[in-house]
């Protein structure tokens, strides 16, 4: 009893700590004194969920009231802005909605300071891939702070004299509450005295989304839980560990996760190409004494049912039969240490020894009855590799699912692969995603670096993040991809105070924080992934306004240049229109 | 002179491409790593000429086995006109021939003529190289070779050396490392002598159980085919027979590391560097050095229970025959592999005490949950009671034969004593370490046999390389540092490709004389 009291003591310290309150970098950004010129004292507004509040700018829209609609059941986004001629302790308070009949609680919203984050500041943006790859240093770029980090844990915030910051608001409207008009206030504080009272009406519209588990939106975003235990400094798997991924589990699962990221072997992306590679293994690789194999699955299931517990359970993605530098480590009984396979998958020892694991991985899944929901996973391997890998799974177990994120539509394997991921720059053929969909298949597509409009970097617009799954909907994707949702990449550096990456534009591998902090960037995702869902309902039910009203959307998917979105400034208005017509 | 040029870019070509191999003290052996059946040793100087004065031409003649002769020395004392060997059936008999010129005598050969005598070579592995069947009928068997120098540490040496050794006041002014020739080399044909150079023949001739009578033969050696020294030799076979050998006491047993087998050995249709330890090539390599150590008389067999248990070795860890697994659910031991070592070791005609080392050092596992390979120190609180949990499993696992176990506990640990008192709890016995190494080698053991902590090396690395002497005087360290402390850092008997050292032989030589 004791031992469990101190371990018990011992996760919720870490946990404690993984949460704790951080000193942001101090502001280097210099206010323009004539924008400041008129402005006295501290004064608060409603904003746009759209800017990312300059931390020394004077908001240009300032809003006394606002008003929000949406379906039960949906999360709505509001943004209110304060700046400080004088600088202050700001603290805020968000009071209950009350509607006629009805509450919409305070506490069931999530409402926190908008604080900025180091970021490089890119002139012109090119190519993220090739960022870090030209011998550029770490300093070639000048820095910028931007804000994105929604931190509920800061109650007052200590903001200095021409500095300006956002309070951001996402409000689950319950499921069971009447339709109608919820009201509440927005009170904002400066040393404590009330500085403004912000009305906030939350229009609840007659229908309801569905429940988060019933979204159709195959959404599979990599989660890297190692990175999680390294950033808190607690063992892999202890409790703190689980203590610490749980928030992170069940935020994804309510935004429609539908993927599990698991790890099968170590450094599935490979080793020395960054901190990408700090997958370790879910699954332990022994090789005894006689030469066999033994595969221990315990880390594997409680993490796969761990995710489940915490609402993550239509699909197992393994990673992976195909690492980047096609090397296998393993437990060598007979030298005590770790030795590395090195095998490409048209080689006989792969064919072997994954023929070997297959049968074995096959019959626990089947076991826990996990098969029908595992996948083989892949990442962005040539076709030659792909099709012996799918040889040997095929040979092995012939209906263990597969899945793929690929830079290249490959015809040669489309009808192995049952969640086949695409860059989002290339297409399936015409009528394929359709016919594939009829065939149980999942399609989708992902973003990662050559992006440069629409993409999830810290100093995206947050109208990008949305504009992402009407891209989805509008291509008839079932859902999106992303690398990654968490994996903090720099070891020793907290990216909640600096974003800054060699090789990656800021914000590549996260858009979570430590501590269980989301960002204005995966909230707007979740936004859109509410909005591809009332689409996919109200376009079911024959809504031909809103189909007219996506066809500029659906041009714009197609445009000459796949690496941007043509005419981007006009993408709020195009989404805007197509959000009025969904909450009529 | 006009080969020098040829000579020093030969050497440039040499030491660029295979420059990384180095040996335990920095010596670059300018040749591929881990050489099996031929290798080319240390260049050795030249005599000097003063003292060589006397010397014309070439010479030869038997000399003592119980003497040490230095390549760079004219052969002194006594020696024998004639050699006349008797021998007990299945005694092995031992001959020393000694070659000395004052100028160079090139690719040389050695043979033996006479009736009744069978070549034995004594093989890596017999599977690895095409030999004559095997040898059978009341014949002798011979081994012949070129004994080769191979630096050692001055101490160290002298440590195995018997005290009225002449060899002993001859070297202990030299510096603190030198070549000594060591290591009887069956193997290599085509060596080179002089000028002025004194260099060894090492035969031994075992007798059978049947055979009876005397023999005669002749010790032939040929430069560019010529003949350059023929003598002659007779051996009577004395109607007894000897005892099979024993180790005097437990202590007396040598330390075979099988690690060191694995880690040497790369043939290369074996396409590895190494072996992977307990590969079937592994036993195979193995097989024909544990039947010379079983038919010296050793009976205990030196088994680890955990990692790197000399501690002594980053080049060449002792690894742990038992596997440790740190799961979800607590430990998880594997002994498959001290299983199948012992097992194998017993096939091989060691039958004795399994002294099993290891406890009392840092426990290296497998962290299963973090996969992760982690350490465990002997400091840690953790520490007792995981080495109680595997006792107790060990005990389980090894039900009837726990009994020929026992446990090496380390004197330096400042856990032996409560290790001590769980051993016993167990009913285990405590032993106490081998009192020599047959096989645990440092690197490129055919060239250097010396043991050189790290803190040297990197003084030593600085010293000239490629000259005959490498010293390590001027690191102002003790030289105790260079004779070992542990079995595991004593001189080795026993070479790469089974080759016998000088000293392994005299050992023979008195366990004989003993069992007579």
């Amino acid at each position: 009893m004791k031992r469990r009291a101190l371990i018990l003591a011992a996760c919720l310290l870490s946990a404690g700590l993984h949460a704790q309150s951080y000193a942001e970098r101090d502001c280097f950004l210099t206010a323009d004194p004539a924008e400041w010129a008129g402005e006295k004292g501290t004064r608060a507004a409603w904003g746009s969920t759209d800017i990312r509040y300059s931390p020394v700018g004077v908001p240009a829209r300032q809003d006394k009231t606002l008003t929000l609609t949406g379906w039960r059941g949906e999360t709505v986004y509001a943004q209110a802005v304060v700046w400080t001629a004088d600088g202050g302790d700001i603290s805020f308070s968000l009071s209950d909605l009350r509607g006629s009949d009805a509450v919409i609680p305070a506490a069931g919203c999530e409402a926190g300071f908008v604080r900025p984050v180091v970021v490089d500041k890119y002139d012109t943006m090119t190519d993220g891939c090739y960022k870090g790859y030209m011998g550029e240093p770490m300093d070639a770029f000048d820095s910028t702070m931007v804000a994105d980090i929604i931190d509920p844990a800061l109650k007052v915030y200590s903001v200095k004299a021409r500095q300006t910051r956002g309070i951001w608001i996402s409000c689950p409207i319950p499921r069971d509450v009447p339709a109608g008009l919820y009201k509440g206030i927005l009170s904002v504080f400066s040393d404590g005295r009330r500085i403004a009272s912000l009305p906030l009406t939350v229009r609840a519209h007659t229908r309801t989304l569905p429940h988060w588990k019933d979204w159709s939106y195959h959404l599979d975003l990599w989660i890297n839980p190692f990175t999680c235990a390294d950033f808190a400094g607690v063992p892999y798997w202890s409790d703190a560990h689980w203590a610490i991924l749980r928030p992170y589990a069940e935020r994804l699962a309510r935004s429609g996760q539908k993927c599990i990221t698991a790890t099968m072997m170590h450094h599935p992306w490979g080793s020395g190409t960054g901190t990408a590679a700090n997958f370790s293994s879910m699954i332990s690789w022994i090789r005894r004494a006689d030469g066999t194999w033994q595969w221990d699955y315990d880390i594997f299931d409680r993490y796969v049912q761990f995710m489940m517990d915490c609402g993550i359970s239509e699909q197992i993605s393994c990673y992976s039969m195909a690492p980047w530098n096609y090397q296998f480590r393993y437990y060598d009984e007979r030298t005590g240490d770790f030795s590395l396979l090195k095998a490409s998958p048209d080689s006989p020892e792969y064919e072997e020894v994954f023929t070997a694991f297959l049968h074995d991985f096959a019959a626990h899944l089947r076991g826990k009855g996990w098969f029908e929901k595992t996948a083989i996973a892949s990442d962005e391997r040539p076709l030659d590799q792909m099709q012996a890998l799918i040889k040997v799974v095929r040979k092995a177990e012939p209906v263990f699912k597969l899945a793929l994120a690929g830079f290249e539509h490959l015809p040669e394997i489309d009808g192995d692969i049952y969640d086949y991921s695409l860059a989002s720059y290339k297409d399936f053929p015409k009528g394929r995603i359709e016919q594939r969909r009829e065939a149980g298949l999942k399609s989708t597509f992902y973003i990662c670096c050559p992006e440069i409009h629409p993409n999830r970097y810290i100093f995206s617009d947050p109208i990008e993040q949305v504009y992402i799954s009407y891209n989805m909907f509008v291509r008839g994707a079932d859902g999106f991809l992303c690398w990654a949702v968490i994996h903090w990449p720099r070891t020793g550096v907290n990216p909640l105070v600096d974003g800054r990456y060699d090789i990656w534009y800021p914000g590549e591998s996260y858009m979570l924080y430590p501590g269980n902090r989301t960002s204005i960037r995966f909230e707007r995702l979740v936004e859109g992934i509410q909005d591809y869902e009332k689409l996919r309902i109200l376009l079911s039910e024959g809504r031909s306004d809103i189909s007219a009203a996506l066809a500029p959307l659906r041009r714009m998917a197609y445009g000459p240049d796949r690496y941007t979105i043509p005419d981007r400034h006009a993408v709020p208005e195009l989404i805007y229109n197509v959000k009025k017509l969904m909450n009529k | 002179m006009r080969r020098l040029p040829v000579i020093v870019l030969a050497l440039a070509c040499c030491m660029t491409l295979q420059a990384q191999n180095r040996t335990q003290g920095g010596w670059p052996t300018m040749q591929k790593k881990f050489p099996m059946l031929s290798y080319r040793e240390m260049p050795s100087p030249s005599g000097d000429p003063a003292s060589w004065s006397g010397v014309s031409g070439v010479k030869s003649s038997w000399g003592m086995v119980e003497r040490t002769y230095l390549t760079t020395k004219v052969p002194d004392g006594p020696l024998p006109k004639s050699l006349k060997l008797e021998a007990w059936r299945g005694e092995r008999v031992m001959a020393q021939a000694l070659v000395w010129s004052d100028r160079l005598l090139e690719d040389l050969t050695y043979s033996l003529e006479g009736k009744g005598f069978t070549p034995e070579r004594p093989g890596p592995a017999r599977e690895w190289v095409e030999t004559d069947a095997e040898p059978s009928g009341s014949g002798l068997r011979y081994s012949l070779g070129w004994v080769r120098n191979v630096m050692f540490g001055r101490d160290a040496f002298l440590s195995s050396l018997p005290g009225d050794d002449p060899l002993r006041s001859a070297i202990s002014e030299a510096k603190d490392s030198l070549l000594i020739p060591d290591c009887i080399d069956a193997w290599t044909q085509g060596l080179s002598i002089g000028p002025r150079q004194t260099r060894a023949l090492w035969l031994e001739i075992s007798v059978p159980e049947g055979a009876s009578g005397t023999f005669k033969g002749h010790l032939v050696v040929q430069s560019h085919a010529t003949v350059i020294a023929r003598i002659p030799f007779s051996l009577r076979v004395v109607e007894k027979t000897m005892p099979a050998l024993r180790a005097d006491s437990l202590t007396d047993d040598l330390l075979f590391n099988p690690f060191s087998v694995s880690r040497y050995c790369h043939m290369a249709e074996w396409k590895t560097e190494y072996l992977t330890p307990w590969c079937k090539e592994h036993f195979i390599a193995m097989r024909p050095m544990l039947e010379r150590l079983a038919s010296i008389g050793q009976t205990s067999i030196a088994a680890s229970v955990c990692y790197d248990p000399f501690e002594a070795r980053a080049e060449d860890a002792f690894g742990s025959m038992v596997s440790w697994v740190r799961s979800s659910d607590g430990w998880r031991f594997s002994y498959d592999i001290f299983d199948r070592w012992v097992d194998f070791a017993e096939e091989c005609g060691l039958g004795g005490t399994v002294k099993c080392y290891g406890l009392g050092r840092p426990l290296r596992y497998l962290d299963q949950a973090a996969d992760m390979v982690r350490t465990l120190q002997p400091g840690d609180p953790a520490y007792i009671p995981t080495m109680r949990a595997f006792l107790a499993d060990f005990k389980a696992h090894l039900s009837g034969e726990a009994g020929r176990v026992a446990f090496v506990l380390p004197s330096d640990s400042a856990v032996s004593d409560l290790l001590a008192e769980e051993v016993k709890a167990l009913g285990f016995r405590t032993v106490s370490p081998a009192g020599g190494n047959f096989c645990s080698w440092p690197l490129e053991p055919l060239f250097d046999a010396r043991f050189i902590p790290a803190s040297l090396k990197a003084a030593e690395s600085q010293a000239t390389a490629g000259t005959a002497v490498i010293s390590v005087q001027d690191a102002a360290v003790s030289r105790e540092d260079l004779s070992g402390s542990s079995p595991a850092t004593l001189p080795f008997l026993l070479y790469p490709g089974n080759r016998p050292s000088v000293r392994l032989e005299r050992l023979i030589m008195s366990r004989q004389n003993a069992a007579r």
